[in-house]
């Protein structure tokens, strides 16, 4: 069981990254990577909604009939984001106002339903939970390394208001890489992201294969 | 082979959703299998039966109640965070205000002392009034100006002598790092309007140089700060053309 979830978060953060490996939730993902911080923000948010309604698809699993999965899905990931986007503009509202504008855009992220369809509706709540906890973590991860290679390409800063959203404590993680006005303005923008994210897409491809021509070796290593 | 023969028999496969339903001959059992694995798992106990009705009714009721349930949910979220969420719209356009309206001039509330316009082009205008010891000593409205990437929001404060008290943006969608220097906190340009009026400069310089104006665009965006200038001139029109409607009791 133990290494059940070993995989599951094994799979979530890197394996079966939501947006290096899956593809999933690009819009999102570019859309939102302005900065280190946005991307931190957007992916946060993501993956407390990801999560909870992971665990509600769960709990219903049996209940949800084939036929009716589809609309049952977006109505449970729907109102779970109209919750969190209520609750929190009424009761965390500075957050609200860094994360308000990202919290709607959670409905349209496919990376929910992706979980949803092969996982959550397959297994008890716990795994459920921890499965789409750390899907939502892998995309968090994602959108901050996006973010912040088109942060410090493009403003020179890296995690630039990071304070508003985490606390005046996080105001010594706010970095100037490069002197201001330096920045390349492109990567701010939409051409930015696509060209990031392809890049990291590689990256990460390129650490994967090296990995797979390096096991078969150690394999043969610890043989001898 | 029973499966085949009674769907001959049948004139229609036993087939439902890509799945073979039939009969365990010996204990009477409902066998469902998915239609690939066919060969392997029924074999000849299994006798095929007609396939039951599909169930339309029944996933209607489920979609429904799952509907009714979640709109039980979110109805009784929206009533627990509705007083909370005024609260906290009333405090944010409080703040607002006092970026526009200096404490110094007003022992009111401007947020509560409002006034309801409509300006030339027929838009409704919500007027803030800020007063000491009673007297309008000047307003404070929203303005809008059309950006390079969509609508500009500012909020507009102008004292009742008709000098403006101060200009901030509210909310915009223009390019980070060109034309979001409008913003204060990336750029004092928005604080240069603070004591101007609409006869100081004349009329025709509320405009970018470019234009033909007095006003300094910022490198590679010319169209935020036309935007910026078309709304606070719009604004100082809206104020003299309704002064002694705005400053009344002053």
């Amino acid at each position: 069981m133990a290494n059940d979830y070993k995989t599951i978060v094994k799979d979530g953060l890197w394996d079966n990254n939501g947006v290096f490996s899956m593809m999933l939730g690009l819009c999102p993902a570019m859309a939102m990577t302005t900065s280190a911080t946005n991307g931190l923000g957007m992916g946060l948010a993501t993956a407390a909604v990801v999560a909870a309604s992971c665990c509600l698809v769960s709990l219903f699993r049996n209940l949800i009939t084939r036929e009716v999965r589809i609309p049952v899905f977006i109505l449970i990931s729907a109102a779970m984001v109209t919750i969190v986007d209520l609750a929190m503009n009424a009761w965390m509202h500075d957050l609200y106002k860094v994360l308000g504008l990202f919290i709607p855009l959670i409905v349209v992220n496919c990376l929910s339903m992706a979980r949803f369809e092969a996982f959550a509706s397959k297994s008890p709540p716990l795994p459920a939970f921890v499965d789409g906890l750390f899907m939502g973590l892998g995309f968090t991860g994602a959108l901050v390394a996006i973010g912040a290679v088109r942060e410090v390409i493009g403003s020179g800063t890296l995690f630039a208001d990071a304070s508003l959203l985490l606390g005046p404590a996080f105001k010594v993680i706010e970095l100037r890489i490069l002197p201001a006005d330096t920045g390349v303005l492109m990567m701010i923008l939409p051409p930015g992201a696509f060209l990031t994210t392809g890049l990291l897409v590689v990256a990460k491809r390129m650490i994967d294969a090296r990995a797979a021509r390096a096991e078969p070796a150690e394999a043969a290593h610890g043989l001898a | 082979m029973l499966v085949r023969a009674w769907a001959a028999m049948h004139g229609f496969g036993v087939q439902r959703n890509k799945r073979w339903h039939g009969t365990c001959e010996a204990s009477g059992k409902q066998i469902i299998r998915p239609i690939m694995n066919l060969p392997h798992t029924l074999s000849a106990e299994f006798v095929a039966t007609k396939p039951p009705p599909p169930r339309t009714l029944m996933h209607g009721v489920i979609l429904g109640s799952f509907c009714l349930g979640f709109g039980l949910v979110l109805a009784i979220t929206d009533r627990l965070t509705l007083a909370d969420i005024a609260a906290r719209a009333l405090e944010d356009r409080q703040n607002s205000l006092s970026q526009v309206i200096p404490a110094g001039i007003h022992d009111n509330n401007p947020v509560t002392d409002t006034l309801l316009m409509t300006d030339a082009r027929d838009k409704e205008i919500t007027v803030y009034r800020a007063r000491k010891a009673g007297r309008v000593t000047g307003v404070a409205y929203e303005i809008y100006g059309t950006g390079y990437a969509g609508e500009i929001k500012l909020m507009l404060g102008i004292a009742a002598d008709g000098k403006l008290l101060g200009v901030r943006v509210l909310a915009h969608k223009e390019t980070p790092g060109l034309g979001d220097k409008i913003e204060e906190k990336k750029g004092d340009w928005i604080l240069r309007f603070t004591g101007l009026s609409f006869t100081d400069p004349p009329p025709e310089r509320w405009k970018v140089k470019r234009d033909g104006g007095q006003f300094d665009q910022f490198a590679g965006a010319t169209i935020t700060p036309r935007g910026v200038l078309g709304a606070i001139r719009g604004g100082l029109e809206f104020f003299a053309a309704n002064k002694a409607k705005l400053t009344e009791g002053s």
